[in-house]
């Protein structure tokens, strides 16, 4: 009994043909493995960011904010770019990573000093990449 | 476990995912009702959209949706609120036409004013709330209301009410000159076809913008398999869909991203990153295409049913939208809408809110 009604009513080949859309299966997702994070230089500086330095700096950040546990934080590091980053690292995590980051006062590099802010952080990567932003060139003259 | 509370700032926002099938689409009687159209339509003022198709069929695009006189224009105008409420602007606009503006401003934060099809809502904080004088509501997060810092006043102004010498329009002019009397930066759409003639606009000397698309052609990507998954049932078909769900939402955002990490041939050490894209991935060309500006959801609409007429069927293609930033995190409300390969009716469709 129980079988014949956990049968799939939709096999691909027999698709409903409808004039109307219909929703077959609606679901809200379960709180996500990951969480992202989009980090920028605070100031503006000559430095390039590139993903071995990120790597560091952040290591750096959360040994001196959480010890050996902060460093086994597994970060992915998805995208560079001169002067912002975006990491993916696991959603628990992501509490102690943005204290850690707010709280490092950053590192030098030669004469300069690399000091990173987490822009925007949060569950879903595409509602973050375009956000808008202040000071956003769209209100500008 | 460390001894950290659950992210409570950072974790607003929710996703629902929707697995349907559409209709037929008639451009000459454009569909409104169910998924998807409804949830695009929902969004109140869009910011951004990213398409994301196979290579191959981009000539086809770019013949039919790229053209100059289809890219959406919109304006950027200094105004006082009183200019909006009063004389050939308030007729002409917002008792006939058909427009959408927004003021500058981060709701939550500063004061913020959005104007759409005759219907303004005011985002105040108290201090100008008391001011205004206006009947409003409390706004935004539920916890201390007895300080009650955030308040929303919605006014319908295309009411029959809201003409020179009755109450309410009075009171609003008198709070528009008395409490809002500071010019403010807007940004302008006008939805209806026809522009007012002479135009009460050019008073104000607008500066006209175009969202002109940025392509990023030849992606050379691994592409996952986009077809969900069919399981025998009911429960493993839900699970099977929430994971492909993820996997796929996580893929084409890194394209929009234009992240390194799902191209073919990536080779990042695992100490930097590992992330994988999902097994049973192809390589093949891709290409994005963006807008970046200020649309009505009817832009939207019709862009979504001129990539549906414009493509042969059997293509996938992925269009998403983000509207202005909602709320102190810069939380905003996301529309991505998949269409798999090979299926002409099927879509899947990934709406992130955040609570307001």
């Amino acid at each position: 009994m129980t079988e014949a009604m956990d049968l799939d009513p939709h096999p691909r080949s027999s698709l409903p043909k409808t004039k109307k859309s219909l929703p077959l299966t609606t679901l809200t997702l379960p709180p996500s493995t990951f969480s992202y994070a989009h980090l920028t230089l605070l100031s503006p500086s000559t430095v390039q960011l590139d993903p071995l330095q990120l790597k560091s700096y952040l290591t750096s950040a959360l040994s001196q904010f959480l010890g050996q546990t902060g460093t086994a934080i597994p970060i992915d590091i998805l995208s560079v770019s001169s002067s912002s980053a975006w990491v993916r690292l696991p959603r628990p995590d992501l509490a102690a990573f943005s204290a850690a980051i707010a709280a490092f006062p950053g590192i030098s590099s030669g004469r300069e000093r690399i000091v990173l802010k987490v822009e925007a952080a949060g569950d879903y990567l595409g509602a973050l990449i375009s956000r808008s932003k202040d000071g956003d060139d769209i209100w500008g003259p | 476990m460390l001894s950290f509370q659950q992210p409570a700032f950072y974790q607003s926002s929710k996703c629902f995912v929707t697995h349907g099938v559409m209709g037929h689409v008639d451009p000459k009687q454009p569909p409104s009702k169910g998924k998807p159209w409804t949830a695009f339509a929902s969004q109140d003022f869009v910011y951004t959209a990213d398409l994301i198709l196979p290579q191959e069929v981009l000539e086809a695009v770019q013949g039919k949706l790229l053209r100059d006189e289809a890219v959406p224009e919109y304006k950027g105008v200094v105004m006082s609120l009183h200019d909006i409420l009063t004389g050939d602007f308030f007729n002409s606009y917002i008792k006939q036409g058909n427009i959408l503006m927004l003021s500058e401003g981060r709701r939550g934060i500063d004061n913020v004013f959005a104007l759409k099809s005759g219907h303004l809502a005011m985002f105040l904080d108290k201090e100008a709330y008391e001011r205004a004088g206006l009947v409003g509501k409390p706004h935004g997060v539920k916890g201390r209301r007895g300080l009650k810092p955030r308040w929303i006043v919605e006014i319908d102004l295309n009411s029959s009410s809201m003409v020179k010498g009755k109450k309410g329009y009075d009171r609003l002019i008198y709070a528009s000159k008395n409490a809002f009397s500071e010019p403010m930066t807007w940004l302008f759409y006008n939805a209806a076809s026809t522009v007012p003639d002479p135009d009460p606009l050019t008073a104000f000397s607008p500066t006209s913008r175009t969202a002109t698309p940025s392509i990023t052609p030849g992606i050379n990507a691994l592409v996952p398999n986009l077809t969900p998954p069919t399981a025998t049932t009911e429960h493993a078909a839900r699970d099977e869909l929430e994971d492909f769900s993820s996997e796929v939402y996580e893929w084409l955002s890194l394209v929009r991203l234009q992240s390194l990490r799902i191209l073919e041939g990536d080779n990042i050490d695992p100490y930097l990153s590992q992330y994988q894209v999902p097994d049973g991935s192809e390589p093949a060309k891709v290409c994005k295409i963006s807008w970046r500006g200020f649309f009505s959801p009817s832009w939207t609409r019709q862009t979504m049913i001129d990539l549906i007429t414009a493509l042969p069927s059997k293509t996938w293609f992925s269009f998403s939208t983000t509207t202005f930033s909602k709320g102190l995190a810069g939380d905003n409300t996301e529309c991505t809408f998949l269409r798999p390969p090979n299926s002409a009716g099927e879509y899947l469709m990934w709406e992130v809110k955040s609570h307001e």
